[in-house]
Order: structure tokens, then C-alpha cells, then sequence
């Protein structure tokens, strides 16, 4: 079967001398109710790739010709700007990382959530004011039908948004783009907002790209996992693959530095060093200026990403085990 | 819309400046029916020359022995309608130049933005004046069309400024993310997200249109005379003011009072459109 969502060879840069290669190469496909979860540092191309999907990358930004988006036999980068729209919001949705910036602050919550449903369907105002309370309910807002006339600063982080998930789900979209979901609110928020976004997910049967920098994040939701590491995709494998038997040493070490509770407490690992610039990326593995086992090869030559029996992975350490520093 | 009017009506120095204004707008409407005197009637030459404020001619006389009180209730037709339409064209012309550098960037907003700096540098009066004086017999429309071409420069910078803050804001993204298109991310997100400036520009600019008019009246390149206007009836009792201050005081406190309720009430509404700052 074919997937719902293909990512092929997708590039997105950014003028500049030189330019910088924010997403270089990135392919992934998405499956009718299945959950991907794409994880990285900040600055390794995750949101530019969720905005890349949606055709939302402005100037100085462009998205490479050869990339292909495709979802139902579509390449969406190729549409016409209002077939585009048509897409986005009603097909593919997205939940963005600041409720508090996302929502605008000058419009009730009533009207951010019909404004979406008026723009895909012919669809009456009392109709779309019904749908908005039953969608707040939906998210589980209580006393729905007063939280419409609602502003945003009104309400709590959480509410906020569990208002923008609302928004996405307000046309039934069969991919729901989840860009760092629950990284501006508290930690007992986030686990309310995770389970929701399981839940509703199960309940509508969306896939859902899940995109975090927080492998505890994901670890509950995701089917398979794809880390991101200077603007590709370094390993891909099922969730109990990559918290199992973590191939690449990027992926090795965010275990690492995933605070445990069910572990004596030990110190935390850090990983050495930073994500380098996207203009610079080093020669050879972009990772290996951090990585504890790189060798000459791992300086010269870029590993390409590489299927195995586990998942796919991008590093040497495939070809030579033994070269792996124990 | 409204609750917009409710906010206005429930904030006290707005509603003290709505009354006012609609005040000042039903006077001028009615100018014809409250005035006692035709505005242009020379009452009496001889016997009824700059005689002081009394029963009989609340505001006084001025040399020609017209009624001023019927002269500033007519005067407010002319001033405040030039005052609005020409902020109306001012501030119409200013957001769609804004909007459009905003929104376009690129060498759209350099060309329009280095002819707004150009426009600028000039001096408003002197810009006025020479148009004023090439064009001959102005009438109120033309005068309303100088004023409001002449004036929307700053607005435009405002708007675009304005425009380049709001359009990167995350709820922008967020609205072409749910597949809105470009009229309705600005009908909805951005223009109503920059209607406090707008409002506030508006509210001032009619200040300063009415000021503006009135000195154009002054220098006698405005509204012609008879037809009365307060910076006309101002001019006239300029002669005079030691003698008979009342000629200048009246039409000088109309426009004092009309800057300041358009003030009041331009604060309220933008008081009320913002949601947050209840």
C-alpha cells in the first residue's frame, strides 16, 4: 500500500553566503494512523521540515525544486498556491510550539476556530459555532460552549493549546503535524496534552508527525522514530528499536541525557560540543566533530543513511563494527 | 462589533468624548435650524458692529454685524467635514500604502517607501499652499483632497512598520496554516491586530486637519469668504483681539474642545479593540 504522506530528497536552504542547507536531504513516509516522531537538538532542520511539508517556507528560504512532498499522488510543493490552501488546515494540520504566540490575541477563540472551518467548508454560522463548542468539548475544555467568546490571554498554556489542537482537528485532517506540542508548558500539562493528542489520534485515526526535541516526549506515543541530526535523518527504526538497541552514537547519546527514574541515579551525559552551523556543515559525518568513536573516514566521507535489520542508519560504525570505543 | 460599542459606552472619557463629538455633529447638521441668524446676514452695519456676547447674540457680533454664534454653528460644517473626509482619504491611503510595502517587501516597499521619505522632507504647509494657489476657486472637495493626499505619508510608515512586527508573529504562520488566504490573514490577523495605531493616528490627524484647515483659512488660501470657517472666523477676530476677543475666543474654544473629544474618544476605541488591555 501506498503511504498517505511521502517525504522524497527534501532540501530546503536559505540564501546566504553560504547558504544555509536547513533540511538537506531528508526522505521519511507516513502511514494511514501511524505516528512518526521526528527528534533532535534545536537546530538540527525539525520545524523547517514540518514548514517545508506545508509549503510555508517564506524568502530569504526556498524550497529545492527536486524535493517532493507527496500526499494522495500529490507533489504539494508543485500546486498552485489555492490548491495549496485547500490542503492545508483541512488535510494536513499542524499544532504549533507556542500556543501563546499562535493564537492572535485579538480574536476570540470562537472566531480562530470557525475562521478554519469557514474556509474549507460552506458551512452556516450557527453550524460552525455548534461544531467550535463540540471540538472544545473534544479537547476537553470545560464549560465549552463559555469558552467560546473567550480571548487567548484568557486562558492557561494548556488551554491554549488544547484551543490550537482544536483548531487543527476542526476539519478532521488525515495528518495532524505536531511541532513541539508541549515544550512551552508545564510538565504536568505536557502529560495531559500528550495523552489527549494520543487519544484523539486513536479516536479520529490521524497519523501524526510528532516533532520533539524530547525522546521522553515521544517515547509513549510514537510508532517509529527518525533522529535528526544536521538537516538529515541519521537513524530511523520502530520506537522499541531506538530505545532498545540505539544504533547510531547521536541516538546513543540523547538516551544518555534522558534523565531516568527507573535507573540508580547516576550523573546525567551531556553531548559534548553544539549543533554546528547549518551554512558550515563539517566534510565527512556531520556529526563526527562530537562523536566519541569517529575515525579518519568519519572525517572525509559522508555516510549515507544505510537500511539494516533494525532500522536504517547514517555512520560508518555499520561497516565497521570494531572501530566502535567501548 | 457590538461589544466594541459597549466598551466605548462603559469607558467614561470616551463616552464624554462620543457625546461630544455626536454633539458637535448633530450642531453642525442642523447648523441651518439651531442658528438663530443666517451666517452671512450683515445684521446691521451701522448700530451692531462687534457687540459684546449677549442674550440676544450669545457669542457677539464681528464688524460686519454678523450673528458669530450662527457663524460658528455654520463654521462647524465646514471644518469638521473637511476634517473627516480629508483623514478619512488620509488614513485609507496611508494603511493600503503600508499594507502594500508591508506585505510586498522587496522593491515594492523601496520604491514606496524612499517616494514616502521624499514626500516627507517636504514641508506640508508649503506643499498645500502651492497647490492651494495654483488651483483656482478649491471649493471644500478639492481642499478636502489636498488635505488628505498631503497627509498620509506618516500613516503609510506607521502601517508598514506596524505591519512587518505583526506579519512575523507566530498566529500569522499559524492562519496560513490552516489554509487561509492573503485577504483573509489580513482582514482578520493583521489589519485588526494594527487598528489601535490606525485608530490613534486617526483621532490625531482630525486634530490636526482641523488645525491645518483652520490656518489654511487664516492665510486666506482656504475656504473662501463668506462661507464661514472657524480658522476664517479665527482670522477675523486676529484684528481685533484686544477690542473684541470674543470674535477669536469662540471658534478658537470649538476647535479646542473638538480636537480633545475626537482625542477621548479615539483612545476608547482603541482601549476596546484591544482585548488585553481590560
Amino acid at each position: 500500500m501506498k503511504p498517505l504522506l511521502e517525504v522524497r530528497d527534501l532540501r530546503t536552504t536559505f540564501a546566504g553566503n553560504p547558504a544555509t542547507r536547513a533540511v538537506d536531504g531528508v526522505n521519511f513516509t507516513l502511514d494511514v494512523g501511524e505516528t512518526l516522531a521526528i527528534v533532535g537538538e534545536s537546530g538540527c532542520g525539525k520545524t523547517v521540515t514540518a514548514l517545508s511539508i506545508l509549503g510555508l517556507i517564506d524568502e530569504p528560504g526556498r524550497i529545492e525544486p527536486e524535493s517532493v512532498v507527496e500526499f494522495g499522488g500529490v507533489n504539494l510543493l508543485t500546486l498552485e498556491a489555492r490548491e495549496l490552501r485547500r490542503i492545508r488546515g483541512a488535510e494536513i494540520a499542524m499544532v504549533f510550539q507556542e500556543p501563546a504566540t499562535s493564537l492572535n490575541p485579538v480574536l476570540t477563540v470562537e472566531t480562530q476556530i470557525t475562521e478554519t472551518l469557514r474556509a474549507h467548508r460552506t458551512i452556516s454560522r450557527t453550524a460552525a459555532r455548534a461544531r467550535a463548542t463540540d471540538l472544545l468539548e473534544l479537547v476537553r475544555i470545560p464549560q465549552a460552549a463559555e469558552r467560546l467568546g473567550a480571548y487567548p490571554h484568557e486562558l492557561s498554556g494548556g488551554m491554549q493549546q488544547r484551543v490550537m489542537i482544536a483548531i487543527a482537528l476542526s476539519c478532521e485532517p488525515k495528518v495532524l503535524i505536531a511541532d513541539e506540542p508541549t515544550t512551552a508548558l508545564d510538565v504536568t500539562v505536557q502529560a495531559q496534552i500528550l495523552e489527549l493528542l494520543a487519544e484523539l489520534q486513536g479516536r479520529l485515526g490521524m497519523a501524526m508527525l510528532l516533532i520533539s526535541h524530547d525522546l521522553g516526549v515521544v517515547a509513549g506515543l510514537a510508532d517509529r522514530i527518525a533522529v535528526m541530526y544536521g538537516g538529515q535523518i541519521i537513524e530511523q527504526a520502530s520506537a522499541a528499536a531506538i530505545f532498545e538497541r540505539p544504533m547510531h552514537p547521536y541516538t546513543e547519546a540523547l538516551l544518555k541525557a534522558v534523565p531516568r527514574l527507573d535507573r540508580p541515579v547516576t550523573r546525567l551525559s551531556a553531548i559534548a560540543g553544539s549543533v554546528p552551523n547549518a551554512a558550515t556543515w563539517p566534510d565527512g559525518c556531520r556529526f563526527h566533530p562530537r562523536c566519541p568513536h569517529a575515525w579518519d573516514r568519519c572525517r572525509t566521507s559522508h555516510p549515507e543513511l544505510t537500511p539494516t535489520a533494525a532500522g536504517d542508519v547514517r555512520c560508518w560504525l555499520t561497516d565497521e563494527p570494531h572501530r566502535r570505543v567501548r | 462589533m457590538s461589544r466594541t460599542l459597549r466598551l466605548v459606552w462603559q469607558d467614561r472619557r470616551a463616552r464624554v468624548g462620543l457625546a461630544l463629538v455626536v454633539l458637535f455633529a448633530l450642531l453642525a447638521a442642523f447648523a441651518s435650524v439651531v442658528a438663530s441668524h443666517d451666517p452671512t446676514a450683515q445684521l446691521d452695519l451701522v448700530g451692531k458692529q462687534y457687540q459684546p456676547p449677549s442674550l440676544a447674540h450669545p457669542f457677539g457680533t464681528d464688524f460686519y454685524s454678523r450673528d458669530l454664534l450662527s457663524r460658528v454653528l455654520h463654521g462647524a460644517r465646514i471644518s469638521l467635514s473637511i476634517a473627516v473626509l480629508s483623514v478619512a482619504v488620509s488614513i485609507v491611503l496611508g494603511t493600503a500604502v503600508g499594507l502594500a510595502a508591508g506585505l510586498a517587501g522587496g522593491l515594492v516597499d523601496q520604491v514606496l517607501m524612499r517616494g514616502v521619505d521624499g514626500a516627507l522632507a517636504m514641508p506640508r504647509l508649503f506643499l498645500v499652499l502651492v497647490v492651494v494657489a495654483l488651483w483656482e476657486d478649491i471649493g471644500v472637495v478639492g481642499l478636502v483632497l489636498i488635505l488628505g493626499l498631503t497627509s498620509w505619508f506618516d500613516t503609510s510608515r506607521i502601517v508598514r512598520a506596524e505591519v512587518l512586527s505583526v506579519k512575523s508573529r507566530q498566529f500569522i504562520a499559524a492562519a496560513r496554516a490552516v489554509g487561509l488566504g492573503l485577504r483573509g490573514i489580513v482582514g482578520r490577523h493583521l489589519l485588526p491586530n494594527i487598528a489601535g495605531p490606525i485608530i490613534v493616528m486617526a483621532t490625531l490627524g482630525i486634530g490636526q486637519m482641523i488645525l491645518l484647515e483652520a490656518g489654511l483659512s487664516y492665510l486666506g488660501v482656504g475656504v473662501r469668504p463668506p462661507t464661514p470657517s472657524w480658522g476664517q472666523i479665527i482670522a477675523d477676530g486676529q484684528q481685533v483681539l484686544r477690542t473684541a476677543p470674543w470674535v477669536a475666543l469662540f471658534p478658537g474654544l470649538a476647535i479646542v474642545v473638538t480636537v480633545l473629544a475626537f482625542s477621548l474618544l479615539g483612545d476608547g476605541v482603541r482601549r476596546a479593540l484591544d482585548p488585553r488591555s481590560q
